[in-house]
């Protein structure tokens, strides 16, 4: 009888597969009650921040701009929700970072074109005009923008900061907000 | 005896590897995502005037989550984009019911592959007209700032930019018997032949005491009937809306004139319990897509 040398890694696959669902099952049973509880988690909308913008280290007057192609520094919000439903989406942008400690100012500036909506959710680097919207305006983003096929879409953003000539050392934060609403409801 | 061949084997193995991938994804997609909150609606009526809603927070990491109360409509332009544009204070509007809807909590950390229940509870004024009155929960997450600031001498200058979600959640408030009905003012259809589409404008107007809340199907067909493409979209009428149905589909090989089949209707939301949606009436229509207003 011949031997059947891919068998053994059949039934390896096949039990890792097994331990995975019931850990999938027993993760969705989680803090529902019921199936139909379930089955409406599943389809709600939700945004994720899978990476921030991020300037590095800034020089005293001199500017640094962030493209939105830029795997490692563009901001990315992640949204999920139920497959081609239409979205509203706004951004909430500051016009400056505020030193940490201090108060002082540092200006931050966000281009027309400084967005990409990604229906694909591909990466910055990797995003095509197939897969969606890009250089729109971060203050007026696509309307009738839709959850992708796939159940995300991905937003990029890029930004550019002004440090003053004089501009005084130290960490500079500010808040970016993403809303998300669908269009249908 | 069961004997395979090696392609059979080759084959099972890629099936079960290809599966085993999927489930992982799906896995790790979930674990991934932000807070989510369920349902997708929240409605109260004069005899329920509490509802709950679920922040269910699938990462594994700790959430704070902050919940508050704004008012915002799909609103279109004359394109039929729309869009929701949120407001915080000084609303006008008779029908927003902000002022009087409350939600406990308000701040709350929501533990890892944990939940937290929201309850809403109405105090509408004593005079209230019969009809439904809005607004939109928005439930507000942080990631907080994923790259710490780089480690750099103390005379150098560093940036952190928090990273802030919101969902908006639809807020109903109802009283009396609920009426949902709509009117088509108007439809225009074109060929946009640079974007490479049909489109339908819808111009509707709900003319019942709530929002007309249902779903446009649209079938474009060729002038010998064969079908090019269905659409589908999820509409929510508070007043006026405009609504583009858009068909993006080459139409080499198939021959004009096109028509597009409409029909809009209160049934066949998915993502809506049955027992919150009001049934209206159902507007079908025929539109011919006029060759001659090519765009």
């Amino acid at each position: 009888m011949p031997t059947r040398p891919g068998t053994a890694s059949v039934l390896t696959v096949m039990v890792v597969v097994a331990v995975v669902m019931t850990a999938t099952v027993s993760v969705r049973a989680q803090g529902t009650t019921n199936a139909q509880a379930t089955a409406r988690v599943l389809t709600a909308l939700s945004v994720t921040a899978s990476n921030d913008l991020v300037f590095g280290n800034v020089l005293q007057g001199v500017p640094k701009r962030i493209g939105t192609n830029v795997d490692d520094s563009t901001a990315q919000f992640s949204i999920t929700g139920q497959a081609s439903a239409t979205i509203s989406m706004v951004l909430t942008l500051p016009t400056y970072l505020s030193r940490t400690a201090g108060g002082e100012q540092m200006m931050l500036v966000f281009e027309s074109d400084q967005v990409v909506v990604d229906t694909n959710a591909t990466s910055p680097s990797t995003v095509t005009a197939g897969d969606g919207w890009l250089g729109q305006n971060p203050y007026s983003l696509p309307s009738n923008a839709v959850v992708g096929a796939g159940g995300q879409t991905n937003v990029y953003l890029g930004g550019k900061v002004i440090p003053s000539p004089n501009q005084i050392p130290g960490t500079y934060e500010a808040n970016i907000i993403l809303s998300v609403a669908y269009l249908g409801t | 005896m069961i004997i395979k061949t090696d392609s059979e084997r080759a084959r099972r193995f890629i099936a079960v590897g290809v599966l085993s991938m999927l489930v992982v994804l799906a896995f790790s997609l979930e674990s991934m995502a932000g807070v989510l909150v369920a349902p997708t609606s929240a409605i109260m009526t004069e005899g329920k005037r509490t509802t709950r809603l679920t922040i269910k927070n699938p990462s594994t990491d700790p959430k704070e989550v902050e919940v508050r109360f704004a008012y915002g409509l799909p609103e279109s332009d004359s394109l039929g984009n729309v869009d929701i544009k949120l407001i915080d204070s000084a609303v006008t509007d008779p029908r927003s019911c902000m002022d009087w809807l409350k939600a406990f909590p308000r701040k709350i950390i929501v533990p890892p592959n944990g939940s937290q229940v929201i309850r809403l509870v109405a105090n509408p004024p004593e005079d209230l007209p019969e009809g439904e009155y809005w607004c939109r929960l928005i439930v507000r997450s942080s990631e907080g700032s994923m790259s710490p600031p780089p480690v750099a001498a103390a005379d150098a200058i560093t940036t952190r930019l928090n990273m802030i979600m919101e969902t908006a959640i639809v807020a109903k408030y109802r009283k009396g018997e609920s009426v949902a009905r709509l009117a088509l003012l108007d439809t225009t259809a074109w060929i946009d032949t640079i974007a490479g589409r049909v489109s339908v404008l819808l111009d509707m107007e709900s003319q019942g005491n709530v929002s007309y809340v249902g779903v446009i199907n649209g079938r474009l067909l060729d002038a010998r009937n064969r079908e090019i493409m269905t659409q589908k979209l999820d509409i929510a009428v508070y007043r006026q809306l405009k609504r583009r149905l858009d068909f993006p589909v080459s139409l080499e090989g198939f021959e004009g004139p096109y028509r597009a089949d409409i029909r809009i209707t209160t049934r066949g939301r998915t993502d809506i319990p049955p027992e919150d949606v009001i049934a209206g009436n159902e507007i079908s229509l025929t539109t011919i897509i006029p060759e001659d207003r090519r765009r």
